[in-house]
């Protein structure tokens, strides 16, 4: 799930990364976890039951946004909540709403509300009957991931028990979008990113047998076009993606202060043995949501961060900063820790190393494009109502979302034909406008923040060029949409098996 | 500017006395009481008094909706092409039909937009800055065509006297090309064209590129289904289907 903006240039980066996939430098050795298939389920979701206005109320208003749960689609007007507000930031502050409730949703423990969670309460994102990790999906040893149990390293097996977070340490695990580089923490640790989807999706990527090369081939003229969540229908969410930064924590550093999960790292297989797998404590420090509605078939791109990953450029400027950040320092120069700089080569980790990067180099990374007012307004009312939770620790930067009304509800007829070669009837930028026109989280775009037309992050911008394997077979030999997710070009070639 | 003969000509007729009123410097702003311009356009040749004090007001949203109404009937272009968002604050599916019907009560319902990139603003300054008075004239004239039969209404309106017509042309040409040609200079060259069609036709109008925002929202290549150089928002692989007029709807 990629936020940056990519140009044409990316596609050989792309490539790469999917012939890295199809060459087996991903799935060193595999082993079937001692389990049963998970059978996933459709998460509920409903109408918004109150406009932002809810939050300015009463503790009965704010303990049902705290349990409402998933919004289906979102709920939003450009006439308020403020008619003092343009349409834009009314709109704006809606989707932003949206957000809040949706990550709320997502981050309550598996039984219960958010307010009696800890830090390491298992969040509904985190329970594999909700969500299911892309390489769970994008598999190499079976004929339908539906019917399989979760695959685990074998070097994990002795430490593996049923519902432990496994993250695979494959190069998209530690380098950012388009290789821009790793992220390192200031105790020297790669942050750790994966990427999840929802049961919508994964049923989609199933029935059409989307997790092969050859079967996406083999359908030049299917559309891909995942499910799109509706209000007007309470068991229709729609499809999600989650991508999700992690810090790695050490002993001494305050776990209190983040999510945290007890996962398992496998690392990179070299030479002949098998790869290690590390036993970790992680903590969120990034996380996209991204979701189909049927008024927003662009997705609605939602970002959110911990609070204390980095510093606003103007903060350093003005040396207006807190004592320690996740992915700063403070206490140096920007003559000796020049920011927003990616690492010296080469990258990938050292096995002696485990998750340490192989020199004392450690990131000092800024945000760009500081929040808007209106969204730290939302953030310190949002927070104040999550106070006693660990989820106070958490702030919205922004959601991206289509802002052509119009364009972005425009599909074309269920039988038509695709043509010409493309998914959608649109105008030539299907993007619709998207609002804000650059997006971007400090530990999962780090390298592409700004607002350089073409270069800096823009999620619907970069995800729009996102293709299948598909290729036409008639004369127009043209690459499919894959629906604005690079999720497709994961899917493993069966020439492996 | 440029220097084909007789320019001016038509700027000391009737229909050309609001070009001369826009071009009075500091006589026609908004902010010059009536009086104290009237008195100094008397010395300075002829002036639409009646036009001086009249501009248009870039904090009214009726202005922006009149001058989205207006940009879309003089390019072709949808509103909500032009302006992403804009339609009726409460939305409906029978607003395509409503639209094509506005009417003046219904004119207070319309938003004029929502998108971030918001090129309508600045392109509203600019001929706000550069022609007020027959940029007021011709939201005027917009708020007076809202019949079923809008576009056809607003551009015989504009036609119908110099100054609109000449800046109804630089509208057009500022939304297609991101680029402003002066109304002076397109009726110029186009009484240069008639006098000496082929000398004309090789004659160079001038133009300034209104800013980079500009260049990337520029809608003639966006018709044409390509993109300016060194800006693309066309999906990856669009380079090999061919240019389907079918498929893109701009109205």
């Amino acid at each position: 799930m990629r936020g940056v903006r990519c140009g044409r240039s990316f596609l050989p980066a792309l490539i790469c990364i999917v012939c890295a996939i199809a060459l087996g430098e991903i799935y060193p050795s595999l082993a079937q976890a001692p389990s049963t298939p998970t059978v996933m389920v459709t998460m509920p979701c409903g109408k918004n039951p109150a406009n932002p206005e809810a939050l300015n109320g009463d503790a009965a208003a704010k303990n049902a946004l705290l349990t409402f749960g998933l919004p289906c689609q979102e709920t939003v007007s450009p006439n308020g909540p403020n008619p003092n507000k343009t349409s834009l930031e009314n709109l704006q502050n809606g989707f932003d709403f949206y957000s809040w409730l949706t990550f709320i949703a997502l981050n309550s423990p598996q039984n219960g509300s958010i307010e009696l969670a800890n830090s390491a309460s298992p969040t509904k994102w985190e329970d594999s009957k909700n969500f299911i990790q892309l390489l769970d999906v994008m598999r190499p040893d079976v004929k339908d991931p539906s019917k399989e149990p979760k695959i685990i390293p074998p070097g994990c097996l002795r430490q593996y028990k049923d519902g432990t977070m496994v993250i695979k340490m494959i190069e998209e695990t530690f380098n950012e979008p388009f290789k821009t580089g790793p992220l390192i923490d200031q105790r020297q640790n790669y942050a750790l990113f994966d990427i999840l989807m929802n049961k919508q999706m994964f049923d989609f990527i199933v029935k059409h047998q989307l997790f092969s090369q050859e079967k996406q081939q083999a359908q030049p003229d299917l559309k891909i076009d995942f499910p799109a969540g509706q209000n007007a229908d309470p068991s229709e969410l729609g499809a999600v993606m989650l991508k999700v930064s992690w810090k790695i924590l050490e002993a001494d550093e305050d776990k209190a202060k983040f999510h945290t999960v007890d996962a398992l790292v496998s690392m990179p297989k070299h030479g002949s043995s098998e790869p290690p797998c590390l036993r970790k404590t992680l903590g969120l420090v990034g996380f996209h949501i991204v979701h189909k509605t049927m008024s927003r078939l662009q997705w609605i791109w939602t970002s959110f961060e911990h609070v204390d990953n980095v510093p606003e450029q103007r903060d350093v400027d003005a040396r207006n900063l807190k004592i320690s950040y996740n992915f700063f320092d403070p206490s140096c120069s920007a003559e000796k820790c020049p920011v927003n700089e990616v690492p010296p080569r080469p990258w990938d980790p050292v096995p002696a190393n485990e998750l340490k990067f192989r020199n004392s180099f450690n990131s000092q990374i800024t945000r760009v494009v500081p929040l808007t007012d209106d969204v730290k307004d939302m953030n310190k009312k949002f927070q104040a109502i999550l106070a006693g939770t660990v989820w106070k620790n958490y702030m919205l930067l922004s959601t991206q979302w289509p802002s052509d009304f119009f364009c972005a509800g425009k599909k074309n007829p269920p039988n038509d034909p695709l043509n010409p070669n493309t998914d959608f009837h649109k105008q030539p930028d299907m993007t619709c406008a998207p609002a804000p026109t650059y997006l971007a989280n400090s530990t999962l775009e780090t390298y592409s923040q700004g607002t350089v037309p073409l270069a800096s992050s823009s999620c619907m911008a970069c995800h729009g060029n996102a293709t299948s394997y598909q290729r036409r077979t008639d004369s127009n030999k043209v690459f499919n949409q894959s629906d604005f997710t690079f999720i497709l070009e994961k899917a493993v070639s069966e020439e492996r098996n | 500017m440029n220097d084909l003969p007789d320019q001016h000509d038509e700027l000391n007729s009737t229909k050309g006395v609001a070009e001369a009123t826009d071009r009075a410097e500091g006589f026609t702003r908004r902010t010059i009481i009536a009086g104290a311009a009237a008195t100094a356009a008397a010395s300075v040749g002829p002036i639409d008094i009646r036009a001086k004090a009249e501009s248009a007001d870039p904090r009214s949203r009726e202005q922006m909706v009149l001058f989205v109404l207006l940009s879309a009937a003089l390019t072709g272009i949808g509103e909500a092409k032009l302006a992403p968002g804009f339609g009726f604050k409460v939305r409906s599916p029978t607003d395509k039909e409503k639209l094509q019907n506005l009417n003046l009560s219904s004119l207070a319902d319309l938003i004029p937009g929502s998108d971030p990139v918001d090129i309508k603003k600045d392109y509203f300054n600019l001929v706000n800055e550069r022609r007020p008075a027959a940029f007021e004239r011709l939201l005027r004239v917009t708020r007076e065509s809202l019949n079923p039969d809008r576009a056809k209404s607003i551009i015989e309106a504009a036609q119908s006297d110099t100054a609109t017509k000449y800046l109804a042309r630089s509208i057009v040409l500022m939304w297609y090309l991101g680029a402003w040609y002066d109304p002076d200079d397109l009726m110029a060259h186009e009484k240069a064209s008639i006098r000496a069609p082929e000398e004309a036709s090789k004659a160079f109008v001038p133009f300034e590129v209104i800013s980079s925002k500009a260049y990337t929202q520029s809608w003639v290549l966006r018709v044409a289904q390509a993109h300016p150089m060194g800006f693309s928002e066309l999906q990856f692989g669009y380079w090999s289907r061919l240019p389907n007029p079918r498929e893109f709807d701009f109205s």
